[in-house]
């Protein structure tokens, strides 16, 4: 089936993938991550991100511009401003689109200004996770909080039940317990025995253990100063945490956004690995956008020996 | 004209005399958002989801784990229970409850409130035990506001 002309195809398409200006691609993925994650919601502010998105994705002069960029992230901001709440993927989107309008303005040719502004926001917002899950709460590391959630939280229902972690009627047990408990009035008296399968307390185990590994190496090598050994490999962490994490959880906005920062942060010789930031952005947009990633979970169920 | 070409040429590739800082104000900004957010998850009950705090999916105090029972005062001091949709995840009462987002969502839940409504808020937990047979939910009330509310 993988004949030699499909290796020179494959070849080719690296080779020009890998050739690409990665101050023009930066701006470009940055664009579709704003058309997607803002532009079709939010209101007007949105619609101007949107259409300014797509200013940038057809004008590759009006791309480069700080006054574009600059317009993205301050309709964001008017939107947020004005929201209630304002939930932390958007503020760090927002906190992108400033980077990318100061790098556009002070330093697009040579990216310094870009590639510290990536690594500083991605170190960053991976320290801040770390230190929530590690450091200032009890909840996440002793395992139980993934337990808990892996039961009942609405973000991972459908992925426990098309992965087989519960059965239907497991499933609607717990659901029940929890609607029931909503349902009444007081508090409860005794603590109410949940009906756990055993593959959830493994599951959120690897989970619990992985995202803590993953999360503080990424934070730790995005800061570290670039003579320390986890500075070299901080391509490989982050593309690891993306690849592991991010076709599980529905949370895509941050899978793009870490992709595009991911990047926009490499030195001029790291072409392999932006090359796989690449790839892993399109992977992480086709997955989510175009197909549904769930629903691709369950056929590879179906097609496993012995199911 | 050469100077003014290589002013030209220096705007179009930016400019070599920028504050060696200004690529780490995003990130600068993302602490400082999120060294508020700390402070308001430890002051006022709030969860870490929103306003810069990087903490989803690490602890109970998160709006998907939230819910509200409300009741109704009555002139005799009595409650009764009003039946009330819970709201989304990304309703802002459910992160932090001051009484004007009370107001405002049970004005949205419950079109005919009218007179004393006493709203509680609260979450759930998790005692996991040594085994997963031990395992016990827990609810903990994070807030308990009475409102009044005017036809």
């Amino acid at each position: 089936m993988w004949s030699p002309s499909a290796s020179v195809l494959v070849a080719a398409w690296w080779q020009r993938l890998s050739a690409h200006d990665p101050w023009e691609t930066t701006l470009r993925l940055t664009a579709v991550y704003a058309l997607v994650r803002f532009g079709l919601n939010r209101g007007a502010a949105g619609f101007l991100v949107g259409v300014l998105a797509v200013v940038a994705l057809v004008f590759p002069r009006a791309c480069r511009s700080w006054v574009l960029w600059g317009g993205i992230a301050l309709s964001l901001a008017a939107y947020e401003w004005s929201a209630a709440t304002a939930y932390s993927e958007d503020l760090l989107g927002m906190s992108w689109f400033l980077a990318l309008t100061i790098a556009a303005w002070a330093d697009p040719e040579h990216g310094q200004t870009r590639r510290l502004s990536a690594r500083s926001l991605i170190g960053i917002v991976f320290a801040q996770a770390f230190a929530w899950k590690a450091l200032l709460t009890q909840d996440f590391i002793d395992g139980s909080f993934m337990r808990f959630s892996l039961m009942f939280c609405s973000v991972f229902d459908d992925v426990t039940l098309r992965t087989g972690l519960m059965s239907r009627a497991e499933y609607d047990a717990v659901s029940a317990l929890y609607t029931g408990i909503q349902q009444a009035d007081g508090s409860l008296t005794t603590a109410v025995a949940v009906p756990e399968p055993f593959s959830v307390t493994v599951a959120a185990g690897v989970i619990t253990v992985w995202t803590l590994l993953t999360e503080g190496a990424a934070g730790v090598a995005f800061l570290a100063p670039s003579r320390f050994v986890i500075y070299r490999i901080r391509n490989v962490v982050l593309l690891t945490f993306l690849g592991t994490v991010y076709f599980f959880l529905p949370v895509q906005g941050f899978g793009l956004v870490f992709a595009s920062m991911g990047y926009a942060q490499t030195e001029d010789d790291e072409v392999r690995a932006r090359s796989l930031y690449l790839c892993m952005f399109f992977a992480i947009l086709l997955w989510f956008y175009l197909l549904n990633g769930s629903d691709v979970i369950q056929i590879l169920r179906r097609l496993a020996p012995g199911s | 004209m050469r100077d003014d070409q290589s002013q030209l040429l220096r705007s179009a590739r930016g400019r070599a005399d920028y504050p060696r800082w200004l690529p780490l104000v995003p990130a600068a900004m993302l602490v400082v958002l999120g060294a508020l957010n700390l402070v308001n998850v430890w002051t006022r009950g709030s969860t870490p989801f929103f306003s810069g705090g990087f903490g989803m999916h690490s602890t109970y105090a998160s709006p998907l784990f939230r819910f509200f029972r409300v009741y109704r005062v009555l002139p005799d001091g009595l409650e009764e229970r009003v039946e009330f949709r819970q709201p989304g995840p990304l309703e802002p009462a459910l992160h932090t409850a001051t009484p004007e987002r009370l107001t405002r969502l049970l004005r949205q839940r419950v079109p005919q409130a009218a007179g004393t409504y006493r709203v509680e808020l609260w979450q759930f937990g998790y005692r996991p035990g040594y085994t997963s047979r031990d395992a016990r939910i827990t609810i903990d009330l994070v807030m308990d506001e009475t409102l009044e509310l005017e036809r």
